[in-house]
């Protein structure tokens, strides 16, 4: 080998003894955190026990769950994986959000009724969404290719 | 050794080295798979396939990089070193098996090209542990096939040893590419931190055996001769070189090897030119230096390769001075014959001393 070569091998490994380690060592430590996460979308707190709406076809059952304060969320069971890379799930709701005046009572802040991303379907199971309060006669939700940039499909269920 | 085209001469030595290799990779696979059948009973054989293949060619990724470093520290790896491409091209051909199994496992169900499904369907470029781990993959196996399709002296010649030797050095950036694609991919479903440990071992241990040879290497650079008088650097007393065997000194900018051969002193330029090999580091084998990287020989009097080679070094004046060996650190033109230093014999008595 020639000297600059020699040169140049020792600094590379310079860095890469230093920066190599600890990149390994952030991946670890995150590790927790991104099971945690993967674990909250399939599995909820509490399936909520009122069926205030259902949609079924081949693929795909899906249920509009509430309970008596109207809190809601959409259960969506998908009988067999999709063909789509990206499978992006959009709610037409009201999102709702808690702020604080000055004495500290809460009050909600709401959005107007809309279509928002509520979550994302991969492989075959059951997911839920939350959807928070929500009331109304219909609930419209559009599945979506993020990548392709199209709708796969629009779910309007009857309340 | 010319820049046509020549088939890979498959000497016993290579043999036997490939018949170890692929020994060893049939006991890997035959292990790893008893072992998943025993511990998963529900794998399936595409999964089991991506999982030997990607284990094996990350093992072997790690020994190719560790023997250049171990050869620097010590001389009875230099065997390995020998076919180490060949090691390199199956460490590729498992990649290859575990990139093809993988996209068409992950990527090749979807109504999308699964290449295309391969750089979006995770989107998240800018968050650093949900960063989509397969293009790291990805582009670690581009190189790893550029080095591979490179592997042979036809490419070596064409391309010049400059530009090639750049070209495999990209080995670096894959083997972080291919660290961060385990961490970020497969470590990322282990709740046990065994394989965290396992892949954090061995990246420590390649950067360490890079740094001990390394500075090892550097020290050599630092304690060069400077020229003294009329161009000439006292380098050694002539009994410190062994028979057939040099002794290497770096003066101003540059390694020379000067050689002790039949009662005769030459120097030549320490550098190979077929991959940069330690030509001091080799011995005179039938009358020629022989590199012990890949066994190119030279001819110590003149740096030519001996006919049909054409590979030339270049060459150094040296001079006996009281026993005390002298060496001239300008070169001449590769391949330039050079009278060789002759050590003088002293006649005492009946019995011949070299002095």
């Amino acid at each position: 080998m020639v000297k600059p070569l020699r040169k140049a091998h020792l600094v590379v490994w310079l860095i890469l003894a230093t920066c190599l380690p600890i990149a390994v060592v952030i991946a670890f430590i995150n590790i927790p955190q991104k099971l945690l996460n993967k674990a909250s979308v399939e599995t909820p707190v509490k399936v909520l026990s009122i069926v205030a709406g259902i949609f079924e076809d081949s693929v795909s059952s899906i249920k509009v769950r509430r309970n008596d304060r109207y809190d809601s969320q959409l259960e969506w069971e998908l009988k067999e994986s999709l063909t789509s890379p990206s499978n992006l799930v959009f709610a037409k709701i009201r999102l709702q959000d808690s702020c604080c005046t000055g004495n500290d009572k809460k009050v909600l802040r709401e959005s107007p009724k809309m279509e928002h991303f509520i979550g994302a379907l991969s492989s075959k199971g059951t997911y839920y969404f939350d959807l928070g309060i929500f009331s109304g006669d219909t609930l419209q939700v559009t599945l979506k290719d993020g990548i392709n940039k199209r709708i796969i499909q629009t779910y309007t269920i009857k309340l | 050794m010319s820049v046509s085209y020549q088939a890979v001469l498959w000497n016993r030595q290579k043999k036997v080295y490939d018949l170890i290799i692929a020994g060893l990779a049939a006991g890997y696979f035959i292990i790893f798979s008893t072992l998943c059948l025993v511990l998963y009973p529900e794998i399936i054989g595409e999964t089991l396939v991506i999982r030997a293949t990607s284990t094996l060619a990350v093992i072997l990724l790690h020994i190719i990089l560790a023997i250049g470093p171990l050869t620097r520290i010590s001389n009875k790896f230099l065997p390995m070193l020998y076919n180490r491409r060949h090691l390199g091209v199956t460490m590729f051909s498992m990649a290859a098996v575990h990139g093809v199994f993988s996209i068409l496992q992950f990527h090749s169900l979807g109504n999308v090209n699964p290449l295309v499904s391969l750089f979006l369907s995770n989107m998240q470029y800018n968050s650093f542990t949900q960063f989509p781990f397969e293009v790291l993959g990805f582009f670690a196996f581009i190189i790893f096939f550029l080095m591979a399709i490179t592997s042979h002296d036809f490419w070596l010649h064409n391309l010049t040893p400059r530009v090639w030797k750049t070209l495999h050095m990209f080995v670096y950036l894959a083997y972080v590419l291919i660290i961060m694609h385990v961490m970020l991919g497969v470590i990322q479903l282990e709740t046990s931190p065994f394989y965290f440990y396992l892949v954090l071992a061995g990246s420590v241990t390649v950067s360490t055996l890079h740094l001990i040879a390394g500075i090892k290497e550097n020290k050599k650079d630092w304690m060069m001769k400077r020229v003294v008088k009329e161009g000439f650097v006292e380098v050694c007393h002539v009994e410190d070189i062994l028979e057939k065997k040099a002794k290497v000194v770096c003066i101003d900018k540059e390694r020379i090897a000067i050689f002790k051969y039949d009662g005769k002193l030459s120097a030549v330029s320490n550098v190979c030119k077929h991959q940069n090999g330690p030509l001091g580091e080799g011995k005179i084998v039938d009358g020629c230096i022989t590199c012990p990287w890949h066994g190119y020989q030279y001819l110590p009097q003149n740096g030519q390769s001996p006919p049909p080679f054409k590979e030339k070094v270049a060459t150094y004046d040296v001079k006996l001075v009281d026993s005390k060996v002298f060496v001239n650190p300008t070169p001449y033109p590769e391949g330039t014959e050079r009278p060789a230093a002759v050590i003088q014999k002293i006649v005492v008595e009946d019995s011949k001393i070299n002095v």
